[in-house]
């Protein structure tokens, strides 16, 4: 395809479409997510389409390209932002023009970032990007928006930062200049992008704007978590292997084949699943526990790229194909609670499965995949990883993520039980399951997340030709089964096994009838109380907490609070000397005449 | 076909005496436990007559869908980890699946127990998942740490080879006796047996995620129990008593499949009486004070365990 055609589908449509949605008012977010399905399908056709364009516009070389790596990406924003705005035709109430067309803004931004072949592309759709967040968040709640600010500001100087030193060496914003960068200069080069692509994917200890942002517009919010978060992934898998390149990392020295930069980052995002579980697990509200569980579940992704062998990078790759999946659905199911009950706090639901049992379906079968039940494709990438930090016999970053994902299942049981499970409560007795295109937005992810379970050689077929893009090895795998160095599953097998062990337990289950009775009918001991409502969900973890409590008190987001009050009150002294006074004023211009033309005196 | 066929029919007998072996084994507990209190205790054949009684009952009560999801995922569940399970050194499904394939098909009849039991909308059965799910963060902490150290030390993540390289008593538990020691520990908190068993504490919280069940759901829970009582002690058996291959079967055929099976059989009965033996003398921890022993000491233990076994294959280069 041309270079029109990439530009106009990926770019310039979102923008039209966002202008078109914006004037439309009440019909908005129906017009734009026509407009995002197009890109969608596009993408899905041309697979296997590459091209790569470069021109020159205003004087500078710009290039943009559409390979493997990107497509790919394009593919689960596409995915996530499709079903975000499918959703948000209903959940979205007010002023949903402003929100649709912010929402095709960001997937313009996206797209860009994600084709972008040279740096400055980049940066000004990174900043398209990044700003229309800003504003989806600041719908919500301003002091949110600003801590999200403070840290898009923060990644958007690293990545300028970095872009400035590779111009300083190379004089070509094209990444296929790169390689013109001096090794010595990898060693300030990689901690910069690191940080500046970590911070869109809440690498710890830059996380902190997460559980605000995550808890603005659930709908936006599928799409921030599940699709934008996944370009901070992308930008370190190219820092990695298309800019620095394994050449140059394994310059730095290499532990057992991985090198040092690798391991760091593998250790890295170790202890950010670790740490994003433990404090997922005591999190009463759902918004907050999602972000904290999509900064753990990322923090796999990081171990992935760290490890840098085939194996570990496709599970990576494929760990962020299914994050973006499962938790655009966990957050669509969260608006889907907020949009009937109007309540986030899983203390105060319970019971809603009863009444949305399609929702809760699609809830069930994503926080399969979250915790890795092998019946979804979640398991695979999961097992990836593990295998690959196995096989290089690694004993901090393997315990580490094994205990992250039993601890997966500790919050993951607490959104079952606390907000779908447990006793319905008196005032959520009349709410109903959602129309049908909210719960298509859902179905529409859970279906590759099924497909992939069953046939992971489908997508290991697309992750390959990444792998072999960038010239790494492929993997090993055929349609149902897939194979590590160390060990191996086969996913025809395991379903079949299961699907015949379901009959035999369905077998002995149909032979006698039950008869239904209500939720109050049940077990207490004797005591029959039907005026308490008894929803053990408050505080569901409490003993663990306890346990964990001299832990809990060191929060990174108090240090944070401490260091910008530090600097407030060092501001609020400086501050002092708006007087108000123009005397003053003239006072201090004198002085710094005084000063410059010393200064100038010694300098000549 | 005929093979396959034959396969299939010898999968399906190794799972069926193996769930027939867990009520003997459930039933041997019972005696044990009552005969260290002093007392009679039942026939140790009392668990098949408890099954089949409550699978004839002809009243069951159910709260809604999700509450019949607990019986058919716990038992399907529990019939497909004995399939990825050697017992004997029988291989069912096991060279098709690897060690962490079964850790998460071992979760699957839990979870389907935690969903049903947590859709009973009962508050025990709630608190009940929670203790359950803490005292799993606690033991699988040093558990993961002994398993780590075994796939680092035999470099594989599949059960069968693990088999093969542990043949002629060259046993896990020989070599990496620190490992095994943690792993035990970690074991009594897997089959929550005293002074583990906080979820299910019947006096304080009425069984806990057992509570709403009866009839044929909690005949098919007791199924799913007998199940996972021979699952957890043959994955030690597995793991660290080389799963009771003492002839090979390429070498004596099938008299060595049935050596196997009958030691393998003492081997996990050995693990199994051990466990009830420290089940009959302790009094119940505390959910907190569960997770601060398994995160202390067995972790200690199994952390030593992992340096061993990290120092004598990373850097002795020891290759069993």
């Amino acid at each position: 395809m041309d270079l029109q055609t990439l530009f106009g589908i990926f770019i310039v449509l979102p923008v039209l479409g966002a202008f078109l949605s914006y004037s439309l008012g009440k019909r908005a977010s129906i017009v734009a997510t026509a407009f995002s399905a197009v890109p969608l399908i596009f993408t899905y056709l041309r697979m296997g389409d590459w091209s790569q364009y470069t021109f020159t516009a205003l004087g500078i070389n710009m290039s943009f390209e559409l390979n493997p790596l990107n497509w790919f990406f394009i593919l689960m924003t596409s995915l996530t932002s499709f079903s975000a705005l499918l959703f948000s035709i209903s959940s979205v109430k007010e002023r949903q023009n402003g929100f649709a067309s912010l929402m095709l803004f960001a997937v313009a931004g996206a797209n860009g970032v994600l084709l972008a072949r040279d740096f400055l592309s980049l940066f000004v759709f990174w900043e398209i990007m990044s700003w229309s967040i800003f504003l989806l968040v600041m719908r919500a709640s301003g002091e949110s928006a600003r801590i999200y600010m403070i840290f898009g500001a923060i990644s958007a100087y690293f990545i300028l930062f970095g872009i400035g030193i590779v111009y300083h060496y190379t004089g070509s914003f094209l990444y296929s200049a790169v390689g013109g960068v001096p090794a010595y200069a990898w060693k300030y080069l990689l901690p910069i992008f690191i940080v500046g692509f970590g911070v869109k994917m809440a690498m710890m200890p830059l996380h902190i704007w997460a559980p605000h942002a995550y808890s603005s517009e659930q709908s936006f919010v599928a799409y921030l978590s599940g699709g934008l978060s996944k370009l901070g992934a992308y930008g370190i898998f190219l820092t990695f292997y298309s800019f620095a390149t394994v050449g140059v990392l394994a310059g730095f020295g290499t532990f057992r084949t991985v090198t040092i930069p690798g391991y760091a980052l593998a250790l890295v995002g170790a202890f950010t699943a670790f740490i994003g579980t433990m404090l997922a697990i005591f999190q009463d509200d759902l918004r907050k526990l999602l972000a904290y569980s999509s900064i753990a579940q990322l923090g796999y992704v990081l171990v992935g790229f760290g490890l840098g062998t085939p194996l570990a990078v496709g599970g990576a790759l494929f760990h962020a194909f299914n994050h973006a999946l499962f938790k655009a659905v966990l957050f669509l199911g969260s608006a889907a609670v907020i949009y009937r009950t109007g309540e986030y706090r899983i203390s105060e639901l319970g019971g809603i499965a009863y009444r949305m049992p399609f929702t809760f379906m699609a809830v069930l079968i994503s926080i399969f995949a979250l915790a890795g039940i092998p019946i979804t494709s979640g398991f695979i990438s999961k097992w990836m990883i593990y295998e690959a930090a196995i096989s290089l016999k690694f004993v901090i970053v393997t315990p580490l993520m094994l205990i992250a994902s039993v601890g997966a299942f500790l919050y993951s049981f607490r959104i079952l039980y606390g907000v779908f499970l447990g006793q319905l409560h008196r005032r959520h007795e009349h709410i109903k399951e959602l129309p049908p295109h909210m719960l298509a937005a859902m179905y529409i992810l859970i279906v590759p997340m099924m497909v992939f379970a069953v046939a992971p050689g489908l997508i290991f077929d697309w992750i390959n030709s990444i792998l072999v893009y960038y010239g790494m090895n492929g993997l090993t795998y055929t349609t149902f089964s897939y194979q590590s160095s160390v060990g191996g599953a086969n996913m025809l097998v395991f379903f079949v096994a299961f699907m015949a062990a379901f009959m035999v337990a369905m077998g002995l289950f149909m032979m006698k009838k039950a008869r239904t009775v209500d939720q109050y009918d049940n077990y207490l001991g004797g005591e029959v109380r039907t005026d308490v409502e008894l929803h053990a969900a408050h505080n569901f973890y409490k003993p663990l907490r306890e346990v964990w409590e001299p832990l809990l008190k060191y929060s990174t987001e108090r240090f944070y609070t401490r260091v910008a009050r530090f600097f407030a009150g060092g501001f609020e002294e400086i501050k002092k000397v708006y007087t108000g006074n123009p005397q003053d004023y003239a006072a201090y211009a004198a002085m710094a005449f005084i000063v410059f033309f010393l200064i100038g005196w010694w300098l000549l | 076909m005929m093979d396959l066929i034959i396969d299939i029919a010898l999968n399906a007998l190794y799972v069926l005496l193996a769930v027939a072996y867990g009520l003997l084994l459930l039933g041997i507990a019972r005696k044990i436990n009552a005969r260290v209190h002093n007392r009679v205790g039942p026939p140790v054949y009392q668990n098949f007559i408890d099954v089949g009684k409550l699978l004839a009952k002809k009243t069951n009560i159910r709260h809604n869908w999700i509450f019949d999801l607990a019986p058919l995922f716990g038992l399907a569940g529990a019939l497909l980890t004995l399939l990825y399970i050697p017992m004997g050194g029988y291989r069912l499904l096991s060279g098709d699946g690897d060690l962490i394939l079964l850790l998460y098909i071992m979760v699957i009849p839990s979870l389907g127990m935690a969903l049903g039991s947590g859709a009973s909308a009962n508050p025990n059965a709630g608190v009940g998942v929670m203790r359950a799910l803490t005292l799993m963060l606690a033991y699988e902490m040093p558990f993961l740490l002994t398993l780590l150290s075994l796939m680092i030390f035999y470099n594989t993540t599949s059960l069968s080879v693990l088999l093969c390289k542990q043949q002629g008593f060259r046993w896990a538990i020989f070599v990496l006796p620190l490992s095994a020691l943690a792993a035990d520990m970690a074991l009594q908190g897997m089959m929550m047996k005293k002074p583990f068993d906080i979820p299910i504490a019947p006096h304080e919280i009425g069984s806990g995620p057992m509570v709403e069940f009866g009839g044929k759901y909690l005949g098919m829970l007791m199924l799913f129990g007998a199940a996972f009582a021979v699952v957890e002690t043959s994955l030690f058996v597995d793991l660290f008593l080389g799963g009771g291959v003492i002839l090979n079967p390429s070498q004596y055929g099938i008299i060595a499949y049935m050596v196997n099976y009958f030691v393998w059989m003492l081997l996990v009965l050995v693990v199994w009486v051990i466990a009830v033996f420290i089940n009959a003398v302790f009094p119940r921890f505390r959910i907190e004070q569960a997770f601060k022993f398994y995160w202390k000491w067995p972790t200690v233990i199994a952390a030593l365990g992992l340096a061993q076994a990290y120092v004598m294959s990373v850097i002795l280069g020891v290759v069993p």
